[in-house]
């Protein structure tokens, strides 16, 4: 990969040289093989990535769904280290949202936003609007998550249901002592 | 106060459990009925249980030691260890969900050892009824989820409930075992004449198109019932894959996907006039 880039890297320059040729002076090719310089490029554009970071926080006409759609999944996955529940439920939500398994339709978004009274957002397509949504139940407790989700998608976690589970939760419980049946033999 | 309803029959596979879960989702989910309603498991299988709550859920309300159906029978019973009380009247609520406009579903839950109480049944036959009478108030339609054997677990629902409604399949088996549940209904009105129990009716479960078995049972169904001047329900409920499916997934048959639109309407043709049975109505 690192190979691809170089070579893509020295064609662009290739074609700057021939470009500017012959009208640069011969001690560039020292000036360009500086560790200043290299430097220098790196911290302006740092800087421009900052202009725009700050561009995009300050301009309020930009709509929030601007945010790139993998950094929100990455941060619902992050969320597994202290809501483990939570995080799973809506990674299961967003990526139903996305292949359409749930709310296909922009009416449907809508109409699931308007009946679980959540945040209002601007829905100029169903793409932009998963983003809001997602953010609009982020702030949910867990039961009010499941609540808000049961009519759209199985609520239940992927092993919550399972006969597995349930075999386990019969099969493996504590053998009742005899103090125990007391209670109800007396 | 709440309309009480056992559902019932002698005969296990009838379709109880999935037939109360789904008529406590259906009162309390769609709109115009808008029903506070209560399920109340009692059958040891613990069927509507699982149908209701997962197992991470219900695992701990056993872990965390929260009452259920046992505790309510087993109250005040003394052992060595103590008496059994149940200090909070809501503690063995489980909220299963609850809509903005503050409809829901509760459960209280059943487990296993429910069947111990059978071992020693004195005294317990009226607990159930004593304990929901101070909870009564709070909904609209409680559920009773009963075992399909004849034990104080019977008389306890029946003591506990206003209406009685008895799901059938129309099949050979079932049609036998309604002659048990006459039986101990018979029984237990004469025991008990000053309780009041109606039987909203037989309803017709899981149909399929096996016509030739079923116009049979459903013809000696029918037969029985009017010797006993039982109600009949008009409506059916076809049996459909989308239940078991709804019971895997937690869901009421009108939420589980790809359930055909037919088989829905049979079945909320079915609650409509189960409601005009026992007097419950649409908030206008």
């Amino acid at each position: 990969m690192e190979d691809k880039i170089n070579s893509e890297l020295l064609i662009e320059l290739a074609k700057l040289i021939k470009k500017y040729y012959p009208d640069f002076s011969e001690s560039l090719a020292d000036y360009l093989s500086s560790q200043d310089l290299i430097e220098h490029l790196v911290s302006i554009l740092s800087k421009k990535d900052q202009e725009v970071e700050n561009v995009s926080k300050n301009d309020t006409s930009i709509s929030p769904v601007k945010q790139s759609h993998k950094g929100l999944r990455n941060t619902l996955i992050e969320l597994k280290k202290t809501e483990p529940e939570k995080s799973e439920l809506l990674v299961k939500f967003y990526d139903g949202l996305k292949d359409k398994t749930f709310l296909p339709d922009i009416q449907d978004i809508r109409k699931f936003v308007s009946e679980q009274k959540l945040k209002k957002v601007k829905l100029t397509s169903r793409r932009d609007a998963i983003n809001p949504l997602i953010k609009s139940l982020l702030p949910l407790s867990l039961k009010e998550l499941k609540n808000k989700l049961c009519l759209v998608m199985p609520i239940t976690l992927q092993d919550d249901r399972s006969l597995e589970g349930w075999s386990e939760l019969i099969l493996n419980k504590p053998q009742r002592t005899k103090q125990d049946e007391g209670l109800s033999n007396k | 106060m709440a309309k009480k309803v056992s559902i019932i029959n002698m005969k296990g596979g009838v379709g109880k459990s999935t037939l109360t879960v789904n008529l406590a989702w259906y009162f309390a989910a769609i709109i115009g009925w808008d029903k506070k309603v209560l399920v109340v498991d009692l059958d040891p299988q613990f069927n509507a249980s699982q149908y209701l709550i997962g197992v991470s859920d219900y695992r701990r309300i056993l872990e965390e030691e929260k009452p259920t159906t046992w505790d309510i029978l087993e109250q005040n019973i003394r052992s060595p260890k103590g008496q059994n009380i149940i200090e909070e009247i809501n503690a063995p609520i489980y909220n299963v969900i609850t809509f903005n406009d503050g409809c829901k579903v509760d459960l209280i839950p059943s487990r296993l050892e429910l069947s111990f109480s059978l071992r020693n049944p004195a005294m317990k036959e009226k607990k159930l009824a004593k304990f929901l009478s101070k909870l009564e108030n709070e909904y609209d339609l409680i559920l009773i989820d009963c075992a399909p054997t004849e034990s104080v677990l019977t008389t306890a629902a029946y003591l506990a409930s206003d209406y009685v409604l008895v799901p059938v399949k129309p099949e050979y088996l079932s049609a036998i075992g309604l002659n048990l549940l006459v039986t101990s209904m018979n029984d237990f009105k004469n025991e008990n004449e000053e309780h009041n129990l109606i039987l909203a009716g037989v309803v017709f479960n899981m149909t399929s198109d096996y016509l030739p078995e079923e116009t049979y049972s459903k013809d000696t169904v029918r037969l029985i019932a009017q010797k006993n001047g039982w109600y009949v329900f008009n409506a059916e409920v076809p049996y459909s894959r989308s239940f078991p499916k709804g019971a895997r997934l937690g869901k009421p048959i009108f939420k589980t996907s790809k359930a055909r639109t037919e088989k829905k309407f049979k079945f909320f043709e079915f609650a409509n006039e189960f409601a005009e049975r026992i007097n419950l109505w649409k908030i206008k």
